[in-house]
Order: C-alpha cells, then structure tokens, then sequence
C-alpha cells in the first residue's frame, strides 16, 4: 500500500532524496566502464561503484585499481599502480621491472611485448597501467600521473 | 495584522525558491560560455545520413566559434597550429568527411576569468567517431581560452593536457 502524503513523508522523502543524491554524487559514484584497457579485470560496457573515500586516510597500495580524474570526475580512467614515486619502471619484452626486479601481476592475463626504456618516478606522482597489454604500447594511455588525481578506487 | 505561524515557514520557502529560480534564470558569462560548449558539441555531432551541405556548414558554423585566428595545441584529431577561421573551417570539414559518424560530449567544465573579456576553462572532453576506414575514440582534458568579441564567446586557443606521462 502506498504511504500517506502528509507532511512527515515528504519530509523523510526530501532527507531520503537528498542524502542518495550527495551519497552517489560525491561518495560512491555508479560507474559505467567504456573500454578494454582494464580487461580482464573490468569488462567493456561493464558496471562498478567508485569509492571516493579510500584515500582520505591511507595512501594508494601497489597493485590497487585507482580512478584518475581528467578535469572532474564524471569521466576518469580506470588503472592499477605499480610503482611510487623514486622507483624506476621498465618494460621489457612484456613484463613489468620496476627498480630492476620483475613485478608479479597475476591480473595481467593476456601475453604482450611492450618495451619501455626506465622511468623514474617524480616526486608527487605515481605510475599507473592497465590490465590489457595485448593493445600496442602507442594506443594504450597509462604512465606517470600526479598523486592528486587519484579520486578512489573501485569497490569490487 | 495577524499571521498564523503555520504560514511563516511556507511563505519563506517559497521566497527562497523564487529567490533561487530568478537566479539560476538569470543571464550569466558562465552560462553564455557553457552554451558555446554546448553548441560545440552540438554542430560536431555527425549522423551517418548527413550530406556534404550539412558537412560543409557545419564545419563553418564550428569555424564561428573560433577567433581569427584560433590556436589548437597538442595534436586534436588531427589538429595542430594555428589556423585563420577559413583554414579551421576546411580542417573541420576534412575531419567530418573522414567519418561517418561523430559524437563530442564535453564535461566537468570548470570556468575561471583571468581578466575581463577572457575565461579560462578546463574540461574533460570526449571524441568518439566511427568510419569504414578509421574509427577512434578518446578521451582527454582539454585547456581552453575565449575571449569575448561583439558579446560573444569566441574559442581562442584550445590544449590537450598530458594526464600520463609515459
């Protein structure tokens, strides 16, 4: 049965309406996944939630799938970091060395070839890559990025 | 005079809200400017059924938005140097006849005014275009400068921000 409309539901509904509105707009964002760059973490056209507030009291760990905001955050990249600032990322032959040794990334599922001369990370910056490297190395956006353009991570 | 308190609260609501909506109705820059972005996307939309006509005024209604000359910087499908309108309406009828179908949708505009006359406006931009041949689709930060001519909002320069550093 539907409520009364009386003056104490449309009070509760306007808390109601209001609390869903800054919850999913500013906290946990509904996102729609465009692109295969986080295959086969995170499909094409899949859905995941963004969490705004992971990074409000711990720095971002290795390996965790960050969101990098461009001018705002109703369209950002979905990427893994893999190295902190001062280290040193290479690719070579397809696999990941950061300061000399070999990252093990078991989510990296599909073969590639991609070879990078090192890098070394700046001060305030992280380095972040997808999932997908069977793309070429030219057609796939990951590299440095400023630490403040991190906005959360997704939350499975 | 005598006024139920029951009415107070109502009656101030409601002065608020028409406060608000005269407001929000009201002309601003920031609104002329988010309505140049808006018409940019809009005349950039490409449906597969357009003909060379609509082709060609388009790319010179987008070339309208533009100062004379206008600066386009860090290689904006496939666009890079300075043009005159004339050059950036021939370069965008160009890149139009290279697809069959285009889609340009540009967010999270934030607007700053530097000096009078000028606004600086940093925004994500998104170009998706499918053709036989080539079809792409990125996704990038732009910078942008207009600056106000006979009271318009003209594009002066526009930038590609380098999110990545590889």
């Amino acid at each position: 049965m539907f409520p009364r409309i009386n003056r104490k539901f449309v009070f509760r509904f306007l808390i109601l309406a209001t609390s869903a509105y800054i919850f999913f707009r500013f906290v946990c964002l509904p996102m729609r996944i465009q692109g295969a760059s986080m295959e086969p973490t995170y499909h094409d056209l899949g859905f995941t939630f963004g969490w705004r507030l992971t990074y409000l009291l711990r720095q971002p760990r290795r390996h965790d799938v960050v969101m990098v905001r461009l001018a705002g955050t109703r369209v950002m990249f979905l990427k893994r970091v893999v190295a902190f600032a001062g280290e040193t990322v290479e690719f070579k032959s397809g696999k990941l060395y950061v300061d000399g040794r070999e990252l093990l990334e078991p989510y990296v599922k599909y073969p590639c070839n991609w070879n990078k001369a090192p890098l070394k990370v700046r001060a305030g910056c992280l380095y972040v890559v997808g999932d997908n490297r069977s793309v070429p190395i030219e057609e796939h956006q990951f590299g440095e990025i400023e630490t403040k353009r991190i906005s959360g991570s997704t939350v499975w | 005079m005598v006024t139920n308190s029951k009415q107070i609260v109502p009656g101030i609501l409601l002065l608020v809200a028409t406060a608000a909506l005269i407001i929000w109705l009201m002309p601003n820059e920031k609104k002329a400017i988010r309505k140049q972005f808006a018409c940019l996307s809009e005349l950039a939309r490409k449906n597969e059924d357009e003909n060379l006509f609509v082709t060609l005024s388009k790319a010179k209604l987008l070339s309208e938005l533009m100062t004379d000359p206008c600066e386009l910087k860090g290689n904006i499908q496939p666009l890079d140097g300075t043009y005159s309108r004339q050059e950036a309406a021939t370069a965008f009828a160009a890149i139009r006849a290279q697809f069959d179908a285009i889609a340009l949708e540009l967010t999270d505009l934030s607007i700053e005014f530097p000096e009078k006359g000028s606004a600086a406006v940093t925004l994500t931009a998104r170009f998706k275009a499918t053709g036989s041949r080539d079809s792409v689709s990125e996704v990038r930060e732009l910078n942008c400068t207009l600056v106000k001519q006979d009271g318009k909002w003209l594009f002066n320069t526009c930038q590609t921000v380098d999110v990545f550093q590889k």
